[in-house]
């Protein structure tokens, strides 16, 4: 898998959103009215407060915003992969990719990009910009960005374990769900959820990091063990995901 | 009629043997109904006061909303898309049955487990408004999943010009949750947005019955909520019937 080959994609991908505009301008106009919503909440929650658990109104949009481009940048860059790659386990097709001199890990991970994704992608970086309390330096901005690309691989690694369990059980395209209620359930502020959700999504599945991190570290709230033990378990999701995606291929029964 | 009512129980004996989907489809709504009470917790917990709704009567509206989201939902419109893009809308055209009739009873039978939930839900959370206002609730009730399901027949007959229909899904599903008062009740809206979509198909259908069930309008409301949902389901009937008749001679009947 090298830049050559992913330039290739990325043309399909554009030639296949070109043939299916429809799809492309619902995904976008779906992307506006999400992201409208969650705003609309969020002003009828503060509607009776400035403060919720120590939350304000833009600090909640900023959490918001963040977990919107974490979102996004994953639909940008996996969805179509994992949901095309989920149908080829279960149907059988991944031959014509198997039989090339190409790590299929890789290649399948980055199989397609889904474009219209990226206008959701940049309304968020704006709310996001908007929504900034303070001025981040040079230094802040590369970790802040260090932060999002870490946070979106830990969405990649959890949606594609479940994609890989389709090498075993069929009935796991029901499951492909399951990544995106735990991710949804987890962008509110962490504070909101009582001890016990907060440590089974904080220490067991680390989505309360993944989504909360970045505004913490803006309000200056940021616990430093907590992201170096969402680090070590985004290393271990890799390796896991490496070595039952090896697994999964030597289970894998072709259709031909 | 025979037919129809063993359309309809064939159905139900199908989701009694895939009861997975099932299952995952009540998970991933008491995920978002969690996510909504810890929300609304954390309001109350801020020591606001909200004049229309104390903390018990936010949780019973989210339970039954969350259930009115289970209930309504969006499958009949992409069923259609289906057997019109794979052919077998011929099968149907030829048999002696009426489409909109084995629509309704394959609907029904689909939804009657969750019709069963929200049946029980009703009973438990609204027995004090049942017991004054029984018929009454159960017309409003019964004119809503009529009309309904007339909203969603009428968006399904797109189908005849789109080629893939599925990326509505999610868009509805957002005006659903927006506009049928899933997140929130409407009337916590500014009254000025509040009065504009105030009786739209999906708040009557969401927001409105759930008031209803939690005994918050008088007869006369009910009332008024009951003849709008028959204007709207008979426009909706007429419009189904004439643009169904202009898709049937755009129809070529080809497919896999």
């Amino acid at each position: 898998m090298n830049f050559k080959i992913y330039k290739n994609l990325l043309y399909q991908s554009f030639s296949e959103m070109m043939s299916h505009r429809f799809t492309s301008i619902c995904i976008i106009i779906f992307g506006i009215m999400f992201i409208g919503i969650e705003f609309i909440a969020g002003y009828v929650y503060f509607q009776f407060s400035d403060l919720l658990l120590g939350w304000s109104r833009d600090d909640y949009f900023l959490l918001i915003s963040s977990f919107n481009i974490i979102t996004y940048g994953y639909q940008f860059f996996f969805i179509l992969s994992h949901e095309i790659l989920s149908e080829s386990i279960i149907e059988g097709e991944l031959d014509y990719i198997l039989i090339r001199p190409l790590n299929s890990f890789f290649f399948y991970s980055l199989y397609r990009v889904d474009i219209p994704s990226i206008i959701g992608l940049i309304i968020s970086i704006i709310t996001f910009s908007f929504f900034l309390p303070i001025r981040l330096g040079l230094l802040e901005i590369v970790i802040v960005f260090l932060m999002f690309v870490l946070n979106i691989v830990f969405v990649f690694l959890i949606n594609h374990i479940v994609v890989i369990t389709s090498f075993w059980s069929e009935k796991s395209e029901k499951l492909l769900a399951l990544p995106e209620y735990i991710m949804d359930f987890s962008a509110r502020p962490r504070n909101f959820y009582p001890r016990g959700i907060k440590f089974i999504f904080s220490i067991i599945i680390p989505s309360f990091i993944a989504t909360n991190s970045i505004v913490d570290f803006i309000r200056k709230e940021f616990n430093i063990l907590e992201y170096i033990w969402f680090l070590i378990f985004i290393f271990i999701l890799g390796i896991l995901s490496y070595y039952f995606w090896n697994k999964g291929l030597e289970k894998y029964q072709s259709a031909n | 009629m025979n037919t129809y009512i063993k359309i309809t129980i064939n159905q139900i004996l199908i989701e009694l043997t895939y009861k997975f989907n099932f299952i995952l489809s009540i998970i991933s709504n008491v995920i978002q109904l969690m996510t909504g009470i810890f929300v609304w917790n954390s309001i109350y917990a801020s020591n606001v006061t909200i004049e229309k709704y104390s903390f018990s009567e936010i949780v019973i509206y989210l339970i039954l909303t969350t259930a009115t989201g289970l209930l309504f939902s969006f499958e009949p419109i992409f069923r259609l898309g289906r057997m019109i893009h794979n052919g077998k809308l011929n099968e149907m055209l030829v048999r002696p049955v009426s489409i909109l009739g084995e629509s309704f009873a394959y609907y029904t039978g689909k939804k009657s487990i969750f019709i069963f939930i929200y049946t029980m839900l009703i009973l438990i959370f609204g027995i004090n408004a049942i017991e004054k206002q029984l018929l009454q609730i159960i017309m409003l009730l019964v004119v809503n999943y009529i009309m309904f399901f007339m909203l969603i027949s009428l968006i399904s007959t797109i189908s005849f010009w789109i080629i893939e229909i599925w990326p509505l899904r999610p868009i509805l599903n957002a005006f659903y949750m927006l506009l049928g008062g899933i997140y929130f009740p409407l009337d916590l809206l500014p009254d000025e947005m509040y009065r504009i979509i105030k009786y739209n198909p999906f708040s009557i259908v969401g927001h409105f019955t759930t008031r209803v069930i939690q005994g918050n309008y008088d007869s006369r409301v009910i009332k008024t909520l009951t003849l709008v949902s028959i204007l709207y389901a008979i426009i909706f009937f007429i419009l189904y019937k004439r643009i169904f008749k202009k898709g049937l001679k755009k129809y070529e009947g080809g497919g896999n």
